[in-house]
């Protein structure tokens, strides 16, 4: 059992010295906190969200779910301008963030992407250079290779369909151990197979003397002068998390991983970050659509791992397939029409096989500070490009749905009726406005971007912000760009980084 | 923290890893539909937005036979009400403006004036369909529809019905 203080049930105000201040237990947090607590330094972890145990919220119905670990119940929207679709962008809230609630893909960067950072001045972010903080995370989150046999009947389908077309696909690799093909990763692994944070890392950090604390919410970094003397905060009370007891932790080094929404607004109300210009912008999303399609014969698509085949056969388009599949109620939701309209959808629940299909997009996204709430508020303008993209993507999904055999296509389009395959030929996807485009997210990166000069980024090339040398970020946000794949391993990758250059300079005298 | 049901004690089986032992648990059986739900006390939530979501919930669920079975639309509304009550700001405030608005302007979808739940169902789902076809406000729609879904098929009668219920591949 890990054992975690619990704001909740302090009562009292919590103060203490440590030496690094960790603002978030995610996928960034979790790694930081557990190199620098092995590294013999005092490492205190402020959680906003509650501690609840694998064995508890993998016993969840996914309802609830997301009502206790999910950020905002799901509900966070990146409001799109001009002809963007508006993004429900998807995040965990509790300690292990959102490395809970993964489908537990774990993708490298492709080395294009590394070698344009590179390119770009951070010289060591090249795939050479990265390659060992890639090799150190994979170990420690048991990174193995889906076997084939583990494929849903949903994924399977659409895979032969795409064989049928010439469009080849690949096992995808996963943080697990003994999955059983529950396929409900993102609501919990009910078997702890799933390796995330708080089963591979939290573990190891608390052995190593770390300090967690949940329901702890960080408003700000206090800085005197030129350098940061700790965080300030409050003890949440409950989900509405309503205010209670104060936090200040004095520490000598503080780490922001609470992700790319969040960690810009802290840096934000603590006065770091603002002369670049750069902070809370650059946001990239990996805009993703989901495509369904209705076969004759029962699929079940929930039997088999969430996710465990991947195309990236139009990689060079900034296009990749992944498997997933969502809870019928979900899958359910998207199918058009009220009453009897919907009614004849609910019957086949069991028939419908999904893919996705996400973008690796130019950004256009920006947190802002919400003067109604701590929530941030979020916009994303599409480039053109990207844009452009999208109907060829869904064009290209339907028809490998049809060549696996669907009888009917469901499209990302609010309240659209399904298309047949004679339909597919004249079907007007590139007329379809953004607003009735339906998309989501779950790879918020980018808002305090690492980059070579401090007039155009907010960390710089070890993760530190150019504007107080004791303040660090370490997640999402500190991507140059977005990845074009799932960014977990990344995120865990760029976070040893961060913690073995923190360690180097704290070890000096 | 209070759950609808308790959950399952750990099975017995272990298997290891490079990282170390790790405890297999049992999978989650069928959801306790069974079990009372409980609404965390203190909780702010109109005391109208149950009923204005039970009108929404008999529209969507309704079908060809008519309304669809009531106690299955209480406990479903039940539930979606401790969801709302528990979740952060945002998510509570998008849930109850979503339901306020296809209260109160949904009904102007099919020339009608007044609340949702004063129209008979048919005409309820009609106009629920022309809100979701509707563009900006299809997103009004689409956050209780997903959630009342999501909870429907929760339902052990509606997994029963619908051969959807909770299993994995091995």
């Amino acid at each position: 059992m890990l054992e975690v203080i619990s704001g909740r049930a302090r009562g009292r105000d919590f103060s203490t010295d440590c030496d690094v201040a960790i603002v978030g237990s995610g996928a960034g947090g979790a790694v930081v906190a557990t190199y620098l607590a092995e590294a013999g330094l005092d490492v205190v972890v402020l959680e906003e969200g509650p501690h609840v145990p694998t064995r508890e919220y993998g016993a969840m119905r996914p309802s609830e779910s997301i009502r206790h670990v999910w950020r905002d119940a799901a509900m966070t929207l990146a409001l799109g301008l001009g002809d963007s679709p508006s993004i429900n962008v998807t995040a965990g809230r509790g300690v292990g963030g959102s490395s809970a609630l993964t489908g537990g893909v774990c993708f490298r960067a492709h080395d294009h992407v590394l070698d344009e950072w590179s390119k770009e001045g951070l010289s060591e972010l090249s795939a050479a250079g990265m390659d060992p903080w890639y090799s150190i995370v994979e170990k420690d989150v048991h990174v193995e290779t889906v076997p084939e046999e583990m494929r849903s009947k949903s994924t399977r389908l659409f895979v032969e369909g795409g064989a049928k077309l010439g469009i080849p696909f690949h096992s995808m690799r996963r943080n697990t151990v003994g999955c059983t093909g529950c396929g409900r990763c993102n609501f919990g692994c009910p078997h702890q197979a799933k390796m995330s944070v708080d089963i591979a890392y939290l573990p190891r950090a608390v052995r190593a003397g770390a300090r967690i604390v949940s329901d702890c919410l960080v408003d700000r970094v206090r800085v005197d002068g030129s350098r940061a003397t700790g965080v300030v905060g409050r003890l949440l009370d409950g989900p509405g998390g309503k205010p209670g007891s104060d936090v200040f932790v004095r520490a000598r080094h503080v780490v922001l991983s609470a992700g790319a929404m969040y960690s810009p607004l802290v840096l934000g109300r603590s006065g770091i970050g603002r002369r670049s210009r750069a902070l809370g912008r650059n946001l990239t999303l990996h805009p993703s659509f989901r495509v369904i399609g209705r076969f004759r014969e029962p699929v079940r698509g929930w039997e088999g791992a969430l996710q465990s085949a991947y195309s990236d056969h139009w990689e060079n388009e900034g296009m990749l397939l992944n498997s997933v599949f969502i809870p019928n109620g979900i899958l359910m939701a998207t199918m058009p029409g009220f009453g009897k309209a919907h009614a004849k959808w609910r019957k086949t629940a069991a028939h419908v096989a999904i893919f996705g299909g996400m973008l690796h997009d130019d950004g256009g996204g920006r947190v802002w500070s919400n003067p109604f709430g701590r929530e941030p508020f979020m916009t994303y303008r599409m480039s053109k490009r990207d844009r452009a993209k999208v109907p060829i993507l869904l064009r290209r999904m339907a028809e490998i749905f049809f060549a696996a055999g669907a009888t009917e296509v469901f499209l990302p389009f609010f309240g659209a009726d399904p298309i047949e395959p004679d339909d597919l030929e004249s079907y007007p996807f590139e007329s379809v406005k953004g607003m009735k485009i339906e998309c989501s997210s779950q790879h918020p990166l980018g808002s305090c971007h690492m980059g070579a000069s401090p007039e155009s980024s907010v960390v710089d090339p070890d993760g530190k912000t150019w504007d107080v040398p004791n303040v660090w970020v370490a997640d999402g946000s500190i991507l140059p760009t977005s990845l074009g794949v799932n960014p977990q391993l990344t995120i865990m990758a760029m976070a040893a980084r961060v913690a073995f250059k923190m360690s180097e300079r704290l070890a000096k005298p | 923290m209070h759950y609808l049901h308790q959950p399952r004690a750990p099975g017995a089986a272990v298997v290891s890893c490079s990282i170390g032992p790790v405890r297999k648990l049992e999978l989650l059986a069928p959801p306790p539909a069974h079990v009372a739900v409980a609404v965390r006390e203190g909780a702010f939530l109109p005391a109208a937005f149950e009923l204005r979501l039970r009108a929404i919930a008999e529209a969507l669920f309704s079908d060809e036979k008519g309304p669809p079975d009531p106690d299955r639309v209480v406990w479903v509304c039940a539930d979606f009400r401790d969801f709302a009550s528990r979740a952060t700001g945002r998510g509570r405030f998008v849930l109850l403006l979503s339901v306020w608005v296809l209260t109160w302007i949904a009904p102007l979808f099919v020339w009608r004036f007044g609340p949702l739940a004063a129209l008979d169902v048919e005409l309820r789902a009609e106009a629920l369909e022309r809100v979701e076809r509707s563009g900006l406000l299809g997103f009004a729609a689409l956050a209780p529809k997903a959630m009342l879904c999501l909870m429907w098929f929760e339902h052990p009668d509606t997994q029963r019905e619908t051969h959807t219920e909770v299993s994995c591949l091995k």
